[in-house]
């Protein structure tokens, strides 16, 4: 990604008018009659004041006005409060800029300009897709308008808007983390951690569940808390529309911040979901860091088919996990399972079983021994 | 609209955008509001003498007024509505106005009345050609040129958009159906020194303001037809005035005219 000078973009643009390329105007549209986007909860409406247009290069995080000027693969935007809103040509829509990496929908980048690009995601992304699996029709094409600036023309973006805590949890009391990781997008993670989440809370634990990378949208939050969890945060509370070709280290950063703020929430249990497949860059780069490895307790691995299973959990126990279970859609093939048990050893655990009376606190238990054997160790 | 009550003080109020020092207006609350009318300057920025020519009017038939500046140096390009590249976008700095001084007076209301002398009137077509969902009735006085509601012509002389804006589409079915009427100073007809001298307006449109007012009145008349909407444009030819708003307000009563035309039901 290009470096950008962000002081450079920080500076009030209004003070700076004697650069004719870029305009900052004020707000001109009735804030409510535009359709806000679910990545952008974290900014205040009041702070929506001004819109900047002209030769201004986007950076992910900004805030953008756009019209709906064709409709396609999605025709619904997430709302903040989770309500799907159906969307209409002409319409005005408050997204935010990110790149995206989704191998069953699309792959696509920040665009250079302002000018047209497409929504790829019903959480509020806009991005200029370069690559589209065909399983769908091609991206809802937008046209941004301008970007959405505070009252002095600062450009509003998500990275301002975090809303962890801050908290240093070295000295803190130990909380088992759960990690939950899959062969590939729609491999069955968030039905898995939902079910997890299910499971503990049924048996009076209370959970704190964190996405620590993907592209924003509710789906998976609002999964979680109908399962049960106690706090929900995802990397858009970090400040991360997506987290697609976001540096390592800020990810790794990041991870240890959600982690933190769940454990300032006092809970039982972490479960964290780390999004699309064990290979996907940003994924694997985050799950061989040693942050990772010594601060997962378990990890329950997930896949679509049996090869795919066995090669995951090898590659993670080869990397320093301690594979608890397999899980996700081949947990449903019986097949599958077979093969499964036939290369490896590690159980294979249905939705319904995560979900059972007292498979929380087996669960809980059993965290809580391999916590105190990688103590002892 | 339903009339509203505002905060009056029955003066000619100066204001300044808190979010953009470039940009500001005059405005005239009265107590009872039953209709908004916005004035739009010519080149020389006159917006406060348009203003206090309709407020013992705005006084008498309950009219809010509000008068932008679009100011020099600034606002390049307000006619033409601010183009990429060329100046900032006129018609968001209207509706930014507008949006202001609805939270200031405490007025709310979805639609206006615009009126716009010389560029002003320039603008106010091409506003409205932009955002007829806006506009209740146009008057258009003595507008140096106009957009032709052609799409064979490109932006601004006609409709056909290249790069001009990022989220501007003409659509001549809505903005036909406007109430539009142009005003004109029956001497009103030299090549002056501010007149716009293209040698492809002086053949699409005519020699000058007089010409051009009648040629693209009967160009709408005729894609108003086309389309099969019921509108009509009219042409009210101003006495004794020239291309000087004192001039059609004084031997005239320009301003008498347009608001008891714009406040017909």
């Amino acid at each position: 990604m290009t470096n950008y000078n962000t002081e450079t973009r920080r500076i009030k643009l209004i003070k700076s008018h004697s650069n004719e390329n870029v305009q900052v105007l004020p707000f001109p549209f009735d804030i409510q009659s535009c359709k806000r986007a679910f990545t952008t909860r974290n900014i205040k409406t009041e702070n929506m004041q001004t819109l900047i247009s002209g030769s201004i290069r986007p950076k992910a995080g900004d805030l953008v006005l756009c019209e709906v000027t064709r409709l396609r693969q999605h025709c619904r935007i997430e709302q903040p409060n989770g309500r799907r809103s159906r969307m209409f040509v002409k319409d005005k829509i408050i997204v935010c800029y990110g790149d995206r990496y989704a191998p069953d929908q699309f792959e696509s980048v920040v665009p250079e300009n302002l000018g047209a690009c497409h929504l790829v995601a019903g959480g509020g992304i806009a991005s200029l897709m370069r690559h589209k699996s065909p399983k769908v029709k091609p991206a809802t094409e937008i046209q941004p308008i301008g970007l959405i600036g505070d009252s002095d023309g600062q450009i509003l973006n998500l990275k301002d808007h975090q809303t962890l805590n801050v908290y240093n949890s070295d000295d803190q009391n130990f909380v088992p983390v759960l990690m939950v990781a899959g062969s590939s997008m729609n491999a069955g993670k968030t039905t898995t951690v939902a079910s997890l989440i299910k499971g503990l809370t049924a048996d009076g634990y209370e959970v704190g569940a964190v996405k620590i990378t993907g592209t924003g949208s509710g789906g998976d939050l609002w999964h979680f808390i109908d399962a049960g969890a106690k706090h929900v945060i995802d990397f858009t509370d970090a400040g991360h529309a997506s987290t697609y070709l976001v540096k390592h280290e800020k990810l790794l950063r990041d991870y240890h911040k959600m982690i933190n703020h769940l454990k300032s929430k006092n809970v039982d249990v972490i479960v964290v979901e780390i999004a699309d497949g064990i290979l996907q860059h940003e994924t694997k780069k985050l799950l061989q860091s040693t942050d990772l490895i010594n601060t997962t307790t378990a990890m329950y691995y997930t896949s679509g088919d049996s090869s795919s299973a066995i090669y995951g959990s090898h590659w993670l126990e080869k990397t320093g996990y301690d594979v608890m279970a397999l899980s996700g859609v081949v947990s449903s093939n019986p097949l599958g399972v077979q093969e499964i048990n036939q290369a490896t050893n590690i159980p294979v655990i249905t939705k319904k079983q995560m979900c059972e009376a007292g498979s929380g606190h087996l669960l809980f238990e059993t965290l809580t021994n391999k916590a105190s054997q990688l103590k002892v160790k | 609209m339903k009339a509203t009550h505002s905060k009056n003080n029955n003066e000619i109020l100066f204001r300044q955008l808190p979010s953009q020092e470039q940009m500001s207006y005059y405005y005239f609350a009265p107590k009872t509001v039953k209709s908004v009318l916005i004035l739009v300057h010519g080149i020389s920025r006159n917006a406060k003498e348009i203003i206090k020519a309709f407020k013992p009017l705005a006084e008498k038939n309950q009219v809010l007024l509000i008068a932008p500046i679009f100011k020099k140096g600034y606002a390049k390009d307000y006619q033409r509505l601010g183009r990429n590249g060329k100046g900032p976008r006129s018609d968001y700095q209207l509706m930014g106005i507008i949006k202001d001084c609805k939270s200031l007076t405490n007025i709310q209301f979805n639609k206006f009345n615009l009126f716009g002398f010389s560029a002003g009137a320039q603008f106010a077509h091409r506003f409205t050609f932009a955002h007829p969902n806006l506009i209740n009735k146009v008057a258009l006085v003595a507008a140096g040129w106009y957009t032709l509601p052609t799409k064979h012509l490109a932006y601004p002389s006609g409709l056909k958009l290249k790069k001009e804006f990022n989220d501007i589409a003409f659509i001549p079915k809505r903005f036909l159906r406007t109430k539009y009427r142009v005003y004109i100073g029956e001497k009103d007809n030299k090549r002056d020194a501010s007149l716009n001298k293209n040698s492809i307006i002086d053949e699409t449109q005519g020699l000058n303001r007089l010409e051009r007012a009648i040629s693209w009145i009967e160009l709408m008349q005729l894609h108003i037809q086309k389309h099969g909407i019921k509108n009509h444009i009219e042409l009210e030819i101003l006495p004794n005035s020239s291309h000087d708003f004192v001039s059609c307000v004084n031997n005239a009563n320009l301003h008498i005219q347009a608001m008891k035309w714009l406040n017909d039901e």
